[in-house]
């Protein structure tokens, strides 16, 4: 049986972005520059976690040693403490505890993993990374702290970068920002990053020319759905005018869209790269402004602007 | 599941029973059944040869493929203990602080070392929270305790990181010398019994020698140069001299135990060893050798005891038919506890790494201090073998001819003084030994007691 595409497997399939290289610089900025935490902030379905996953293990010190990156997401429970986000850390690292372990218990065997993790360069550093931060409660935030406090007495550096919606994380950042929680804000706070999905036409660009690239000695998506047309010399990153167009004038204008995410953005260009560009061709201008029109309505962008507003 | 190989911990210099050590440390808050079997799945994934499972030996051996794995993979410097861990081992002495922050080396076991180099702290044999001796590989998961178990405090483990690492890089250098040095005293050499042969062999040049160690330190500090501290307390007063003789080989030896030169040292030695009789056992103000304690085997006073039969062991003088049996009895059964005879031996039997084995004479000096060596051995252990009788019995009851085998039977081998370290370059024969025979005079009974029977009770 053939394996299918990556393109139809949604969790697996990964393009690079120029923003994924602005976050990249971004991270290694506040790792180089000893901050001790920082906030990533966007809005749903922009890509925020993919993102960060991507390039998790990508991140380096000022000597080019590797900081290893460890991801925890954040789950809804209906207890809030302390010993959960410890659990749900032990949880997330793979790190087995007794049911009846108590904070300080877990706590240990953290600050030994974590210990062991910044071994791997000489500044000692490791970040761990916290998706679906606007879940969590101020009180919460405290086990972090715990962590970062005897990690730093231990000479590790730990980084911890809260990634989070923007607009669900509003009432938490504001209770961050009362001058009761300092402590907090001082350590993890101080810096923060809007992530953002497409925005103008050179973001887009970047994006449709990754269909275009070859990953790791296999054929690109465009020559893989596209061979004939690929060998004549078509590319997908041609048609960013017209994509960039029809969105700013359909939908980006219309509807008021500061960007647009990475789920709606690679809904539509698997339609339109798997559906309608093998069905219909790429030589006709209008017939693909169409299909362009078309794959972004299929997208799900529209449904979902709608349920929000 | 993730287990953590614990290099928060690691030291330079560190012992593979403290890497074992750091290793449940930083596990601490998982099963130690769980960690048995996540080990052997990882055992089972290399494909290594069969678990041999529940054995401490194994699993410190797998904890250590694992962080090998781990160290490895991220192109880390490797962990070096210098020896590999033993089954059954436990730590000899150790540091109270250093325990405290999960480090152990194997320079603490070396006799003769005293102090701790890092903390310059007594090293003992026991824990000082707990009270029990060190804990062994496989105790060490189930002791609960906070210096020498497996529940360490985060705010000791803070305080390590106090403590400059160049401190931890010297002990791991000393190791390394110690490995180096001991292969040049490598060489076995043998005083053998006429009698039994190979059976009862002594080896000279014994590692748990506390001459042995203090002699290792010293070359240390000397050829090292080291202008801190770092163990040049060790060796304040411990003065050795060296002399080098020429020798020669020789067929196998003929035992002449009544030749004019065995008698002359024979008689030199036990005179010069009564002589300080004295001083060593005179616990009471009096004059050793006053107390009656001929009548009817009873102990009462442990020194003149010790010194009467000390006498007529090495002299063979008996008093009547009854003490003939009683003494000639004790006295095999003290020989073959502390490998004293009456021989004075003027050869030795030399075992080199590489070949066979040999003879050379040696001379009359190294035959003094041999047999002076021996007496006193024997002298120190039929003192603590008359305490214990009197600690057990009474000073009072009589002792019958049966207790003194069962008694002795149950007393470990003694371990020799071996105030000397040999060498043999070609045909000289470097003697380094003790001037004095005894380390410090001050202490003179205490520590000799230390020596010979650490550990005992």
């Amino acid at each position: 049986m053939d394996i299918p595409h990556p393109i139809f497997n949604t969790s697996e399939f990964f393009i690079q972005t120029p923003m994924i290289n602005e976050l990249k610089g971004k991270l290694h900025s506040w790792l180089w520059n000893g901050a001790t935490g920082g906030l990533i902030l966007g809005d749903y379905r922009i890509g925020k976690s993919r993102a960060v996953r991507h390039i998790s293990d990508q991140i380096v010190n000022r000597l080019n040693q590797p900081i290893i990156v460890k991801c925890m997401t954040v789950k809804p429970r209906d207890i809030n403490t302390i010993r959960s986000v410890f659990r749900n850390l032990c949880f997330a690292l793979e790190i087995e505890s007794k049911a009846r372990s108590t904070s300080d218990d877990m706590a240990n065997q953290l600050i030994h993993f974590f210990g062991d993790m910044a071994q791997l360069n000489d500044t000692r550093q490791v970040v761990l990374m916290v998706d679906e931060f606007q879940r969590l409660s101020i009180n919460q935030l405290h086990a972090f702290a715990e962590l970062y406090d005897n990690l730093s007495d231990l000479k590790v550096n730990l980084t911890v970068i809260f990634i989070g919606n923007f607009e669900a994380s509003r009432h938490l950042i504001e209770q961050i920002l009362r001058d009761e929680h300092e402590l907090i804000r001082g350590r993890f706070f101080t810096q923060s990053f809007n992530y953002h999905g497409i925005r103008g036409i050179e973001d887009l660009h970047g994006c449709l020319s990754a269909y275009d690239l070859e990953i790791n000695d296999t054929v690109s998506t465009t020559e893989a759905f596209l061979p004939i047309e690929y060998s004549h010399g078509f590319r997908l990153a041609a048609l960013s005018s017209d994509i960039w167009d029809i969105y700013d004038q359909n939908y980006r204008q219309t509807l008021n869209l500061k960007s647009w995410g990475m789920h709606y953005f690679t809904a539509m260009m698997k339609a339109l790269i798997t559906d309608y560009l093998p069905a219909y061709g790429c030589k006709n201008e209008d017939d693909i402004k169409a299909m362009i029109d078309e794959s972004i309505k299929v997208s799900g962008l529209i449904p979902c602007l709608v349920r929000a507003e | 599941m993730t287990l953590n190989v614990g290099l928060l911990l690691k030291h330079p210099g560190e012992s593979s029973y403290a890497k074992y050590r750091r290793f449940l440390i930083s596990n601490n808050n998982i099963s130690f059944s769980k960690i048995k079997s996540e080990l052997y799945e990882y055992l089972t994934s290399e494909q290594i040869a069969s678990p041999r499972h529940n054995n401490s030996l194994a699993l410190a051996d797998y904890a250590a493929q694992l962080e090998y794995r781990f160290i490895d993979t991220n192109s880390l410097e490797p962990t070096n203990p210098i020896k590999v861990l033993k089954n059954g081992y436990r730590p000899l002495k150790c540091c109270n602080t250093c325990a405290t922050l999960g480090f152990h080396g194997d320079l603490f076991d070396l006799p003769g070392l005293e102090v701790c180099p890092i903390h310059e702290e007594k090293l003992v044999e026991k824990c000082k929270l707990c009270g029990n001796a060190w804990p062994t590989a496989a105790q060490l998961p189930s002791r609960h305790c906070s210096v020498c178990g497996i529940n360490l405090k985060l705010q000791d483990i803070k305080k390590s990181l106090l403590i400059p690492t160049d401190i931890y890089q010297k002990v791991s250098e000393f190791q390394l010398f110690l490995q180096v040095e001991q292969e040049k005293f490598a060489d076995n050499f043998y005083i053998m019994d006429h009698q039994y042969g190979f059976k009862h062999s002594k080896l000279l040049n014994d590692r748990d020698s506390p001459f042995y160690g203090k002699f290792l330190i010293k070359n240390y500090v000397k050829n090292v140069k080291c202008k801190e501290s770092f163990l040049a307390y060790e060796i304040k007063d411990f003065s050795s001299m060296k002399k080098t003789y020429t020798i020669e080989r020789v067929d196998k030896p003929r035992y002449q135990t009544n030749s004019p030169l065995a008698k002359e040292i024979r008689s030199k030695v036990i005179h010069k060893t009564l002589s300080k009789f004295h001083r060593i056992f005179d616990k009471g103000g009096h004059i050793i050798g006053q107390c009656d304690t001929s009548s009817d085997s009873k102990i009462e006073c442990l020194s003149c005891e010790t010194f009467k039969t000390w006498t007529s062991v090495i002299i063979n003088k008996y008093k009547s038919d009854q003490d003939l049996i009683k003494y000639r009895e004790l006295r095999n059964l003290l020989i073959a506890k502390t490998l004293t005879s009456s021989h004075i031996h003027l050869s030795l039997y030399v075992d080199e790494y590489s070949g066979d084995g040999y003879y050379i004479n040696i001379p009359s000096k190294m035959s003094e201090k041999i047999y002076e060596d021996e007496l006193w051995t024997l002298a120190i252990y039929l003192y603590y073998f008359f305490r214990k009788v009197a600690a057990e019995r009474g000073k009072n009851s009589e002792i019958h001819l049966y207790d003194f085998h069962k008694i002795l039977s149950s007393l470990p081998k003694a371990k020799k003084l071996c105030p000397y370290v040999i060498r043999l370059i070609g045909n000289n024969l470097v003697l380094f030994s003790n001037k004095e025979l005894f380390i410090d005079e001050k202490n003179f009974y205490s520590d000799i007691e230390k020596l010979l029977f650490r550990g005992f009770e």
